[in-house]
């Protein structure tokens, strides 16, 4: 095992370093000039080129490219150019919005997706089974916008149950316990969304492992050693089908954080996928590659984790 | 031999319509869309994108599923949009398993340096955030459809690839390969004639699974108003129908459901697929003891 | 974005206000449900669909404003790429003129926001506005004879010509109304619909383009906002240029006597005489004077919709 883990270690920095490499190739073959967003309709020529050199804009690509890695490989991520701010300080500023929303999701989708899973599993084709299958089936095919619209427009615009945007109350101006319900009561829909959208894809998981578990000798063992159906199911079948679900999982990061990114748009959410948003249509480079930097560390990271659960599970794969 | 423990956990030999019932309808709802997309132009003539009549009027006789805020007819731009959103899902599913099955044949069966070689460009595009690439491409050279076809078809492929290395792995030393090999069968021939027919049919559903994904992709690309405005796109309609979803909710309404309709329809099928290639699911717990 | 009472403010007293928080809420729709329910005071910009709501809401103020989210005076305008066919030929940009329907854009896309504008000079800056000008009221009929003179026949599929109009997402409304008008005269618009600065990149900076779009605003003062859509001397790669590429000479002189003269009457002469060249020659075609509304909670009073100094004497009912 050790010496597999040190290869999958070293094979990460290759990888990353193209990551970065396609994405600023790609940023600046592409038409268009951050600038004149900057600068607006009133400037002239020379105000232009003073800003452009002044932001190392002027420079050759090459330069420019060497300047940005040697900036990342000391933490530095250049600043933003619309915000003027350091990069790594924008980003760092709206993870934890993000995080919560995803982090909420998913463990409500977990929590959810897996108790479900587990009694569909437990009796394929009852009632229950249907049921969410079905349910999950669906959602499963909804749009998260889509989805996030209705949820806005009934629950928070009809009935007005809910707040419709933004992570806290404009004019909560006290902290504590306040601050947190306030926070609390707005994370309700985003991270229902989200979730309802997490539910299908961990639920289907969880229902199928746990039924191909339960078609294993040891639970066949577990039966005829005369244990309670209970205990089999959620002792030994749910616990043995749990890994294959979180290394999926795992493996999903990107589909929950592109989910967040469109839900934090619909919701105005102040995240990262709000960031990445914004900084898209304003052409902020910096800014963009820095969070495509963060979310494909993620991923990378989240790919180790799922490559080394697999060898761990399935020793076929680490000699290979 | 285990019927005595058969008790809650394992099932009564039950519902074995069930399967049958969704994949039934997922071949109704996706041939009625087919069937629309196909006599696009018999069942709504003309171009789906020109004004007919008043804007805004709700569903009715005149115009089935209402006008939108152009005065344009929604049905037609439903029926016409199911071609935008069906060649997105069946064009990305395509190229995804094409190059899925070249990396993951090739890299499965050589292994060694071209394995290592490929699993790094697999990985690569692996942990590439794809919807987020897709936006950036979209945003930076324009939203042209074959743009996010090419980008969605070229971020997809690493599930099939993956897939099938593993398939490939799994057989390269079963009996029946060993036994061509020794008979002295080239390499190339044993990968095409017997590998990849036994491989394949775990791709095709992780494929066919990816249809879904990448119609919801190309939706949600609309939504943030990523589109190609030359086409109908339901993801296009659903999008400029945001700014009216209390005042009129037969713009956002239709195509939405649409839109689920086709990839619920298209994941049930995929189900029932998978149901048929996974022996173990298909015989089912019940007839094991 | 918070602003913090200046207490040192220079005139006493003033202002009310502790604190404003400014936030930018990326769904229109969204916006509009936070002014409803009260999380939000003061909305910048209204989607025309939620007007007529928001009018019979008795919470609300809804107010008109003069200028669109750029400046003073805006209005939309259609740039035709003179450097090239088949804008080269005036009989073409008077066919366009003729095939489009400011009417419907006024209804369905500005919701009414605006008024239909007549020249280079928006109505509003009456001393230098003239109504007496060459005016093309939408008659799709004379476009054929206009396009047969301008040697664009039609071909065997009815198209005469097709043009490529370059837009920012923003205007795609817009831009699928024209493209409507026109394919019923025989004209195929095909629709570039680009982020914002990848659309005024190409149409100013590499003029790659038959037909673009911009909101050109006139400013306090002509020799501001409008000057520099027609001197022959700004043609260059700078956005809200002279993006036409329009030459006239006459024009050019009549410019620059109009900036050096002080008495408003002779100026407003040359301005007139201005505008009735242009209408003549049409370089631009001038869709809408923009006209925006604010909307704010009834609570917030003394507002100044229409002066810089829009929160100096604001107070809110309900809070100190």
């Amino acid at each position: 095992m050790g010496p597999y883990v040190l290869r999958r270690l070293l094979q990460i920095p290759p990888v990353i370093l193209g990551l970065l490499v396609l994405n600023f190739v790609l940023i600046h073959l592409a038409p268009g000039d951050p600038l004149y967003f900057l600068v607006g309709e009133g400037g002239d020529e020379s105000y232009y080129s003073a800003i452009r050199s002044r932001l190392g804009l002027d420079r050759p690509l090459a330069e420019q490219l060497v300047r940005y890695l040697a900036g990342v490989a000391t933490g530095d991520l250049g600043r933003s150019i619309r915000h003027n701010e350091p990069v790594i300080s924008l980003i760092l500023g709206r993870v934890p919005a993000t995080l919560l929303l995803t982090g909420t999701a998913l463990a409500a989708a977990t929590g959810v997706g897996v108790w479900l899973g587990t009694l569909s599993a437990a009796r394929p084709g009852g009632l229950l089974d249907r049921l969410t299958n079905g349910v999950a089936s669906v959602l499963a095919a909804v749009p998260s916008f889509w989805l996030g619209q209705l949820l806005l427009v009934s629950l928070a615009g009809w009935l007005g149950l809910f707040p419709v945007q933004g992570m806290v109350s404009a004019r909560l101006a006290s902290g504590g316990w306040a601050l947190i319900i306030d926070v609390a009561h707005h994370l309700v829909l985003p991270a229902s969304t989200l979730a309802l959208l997490q539910i299908a894809l961990i639920f289907r998981l969880t229902r199928q492992s746990v039924r191909e578990t339960l078609v294993e000798e040891f639970i066949r063992t577990a039966r005829a050693k005369g244990l309670s159906p209970r205990l089999i199911l959620y002792r030994h079948a749910l616990r043995n089908s749990l890994l294959p679900v979180v290394t999926v999982v795992g493996g999903h990061l990107g589909t929950l954080l592109a989910g967040a990114a469109v839900v934090e748009v619909v919701f105005a959410w102040p995240g990262l996928g709000r960031l990445l948003y914004d900084a898209i249509l304003t052409r902020d480079y910096p800014v963009v590659l820095g969070i495509f930097l963060v979310v494909s560390v993620m991923m990378v990271l989240a790919n180790l984790l799922t490559d080394l659960t697999y060898a761990y599970l399935d020793p076929r794969v680490r000699y290979a | 031999m285990l019927t005595s423990t058969r008790g809650s956990v394992t099932p009564r030999v039950a519902a074995r319509a069930h399967p049958q019932k969704a994949v039934s309808l997922g071949v109704v709802l996706l041939g009625v869309i087919l069937v629309l997309a196909v006599a696009a132009d018999l069942v709504a003539p003309g171009d789906p994108l020109r004004t007919v009549g008043p804007a805004l009027r709700p569903p009715g006789p005149s115009y089935w599923l209402g006008t939108d805020d152009l005065g344009r007819d929604i049905f037609s731009m439903i029926v016409h949009g199911a071609r935008t959103s069906l060649t997105v899902g069946a064009a990305t599913a395509l190229m995804a398993a094409v190059i899925g099955t070249l990396v993951g044949g090739i890299s499965g069966y050589f292994s060694g340096a071209i394995d290592d070689a490929l699993m790094r460009l697999t990985e690569f595009f692996q942990v590439t955030p794809r919807f987020f690439l897709a936006t950036l491409a979209v945003v930076l050279f324009g939203p042209k459809l074959w743009l996010i076809v090419a980008v969605l078809g070229a971020t997809f492929w690493p599930g099939p690839a993956r897939i099938l290395r593993s398939q490939v792995m799994a057989l390269r030393n079963r009996e029946f390969v060993v036994a061509a090999r020794a008979l002295g069968a080239p390499e190339l021939y044993i990968l095409v004639r017997h590998i990849l027919p036994n491989a394949l049919p775990p791709v095709v559903v992780a494929a066919g699974l990816q249809v879904g994904w990448a119609i919801l992709t190309e939706a949600s690309l609309s939504f943030l108003g990523l589109g190609d405005r030359n086409l109908p796109s339901w993801g296009q309609i659903l999008s400029s129908a945001q700014p009216f979803m209390r005042t009129a909710w037969w713009l956002g309404f239709f195509p939405g459901l649409s839109l689920v309709a086709t990839v619920f329809g298209a994941n049930l099928l995929a189900d029932w697929l998978n149901r048929q290639l996974d022996p173990r699911l298909r015989r089912g717990p019940e007839e094991l003891g | 974005m918070v602003l913090t009472r200046n207490d040192d403010y220079f005139k006493g007293g003033l202002p009310y206000l502790d604190r404003v928080i400014f936030k930018v809420i990326p769904q229109p729709s969204t916006a509009v449900l936070a002014l409803e329910q009260g999380e939000a005071d003061y909305l910048w910009t209204i989607p025309g669909p939620d007007i007529r709501r928001l009018q019979a809401n008795p919470n609300i103020v809804l107010a008109r404003a003069p200028a669109g989210p750029g400046g003073s005076f805006c209005i939309d305008t259609l740039i035709f790429n003179l450097r090239r066919p088949p804008f080269d030929r005036l009989e073409v940009r008077q066919a366009f003129a003729h095939a489009i329907n400011r009417q419907q854009l006024l209804e369905q896309v500005y919701f009414n926001q605006g008024r239909i504008a007549t020249g280079p000079i928006a109505s509003t800056m009456a001393w230098a506005y003239t109504p007496d000008v060459t005016r093309y009221d939408h008659s799709p009929e004379r476009a054929p004879a206009l396009l047969d003179g301008a040697g664009y026949r039609p071909g065997p599929d009815g198209k005469r010509l097709k043009v490529v109009f370059v837009h920012a997402s923003t205007y795609a409304r817009t831009a699928e109304v024209i493209r409507d008008n026109l394919a019923r005269v025989g004209v195929e618009v095909e629709l570039a619909t680009l982020e914002f600065n990848a659309a005024v990149e190409r149409v100013f900076v590499r003029a790659d383009f038959h037909l673009g779009i911009a909101s050109y605003c006139n400013g306090p003062d002509p020799e501001i906002g409008v000057t520099r859509m027609y001197l022959s001397t700004n043609i260059k790669p700078i956005p809200f240029s002279n993006g036409a590429g329009y030459v006239n000479p006459r024009i050019d002189e009549l410019f620059a006597r109009a900036a050096t003269t002080v008495d408003e009457g002779a100026r407003a002469a040359m301005y007139h005489e201005i505008q009735r060249i242009l209408t003549r020659e049409v370089p631009y075609w001038w869709l809408i004077e923009t006209e925006g509304y604010r909307a704010f909670r009834k609570e917030v009073r003394d507002l100044r919709i229409w002066a810089g100094d829009l929160l100096e004497r604001a107070w809110r009912e309900g809070t100190r």
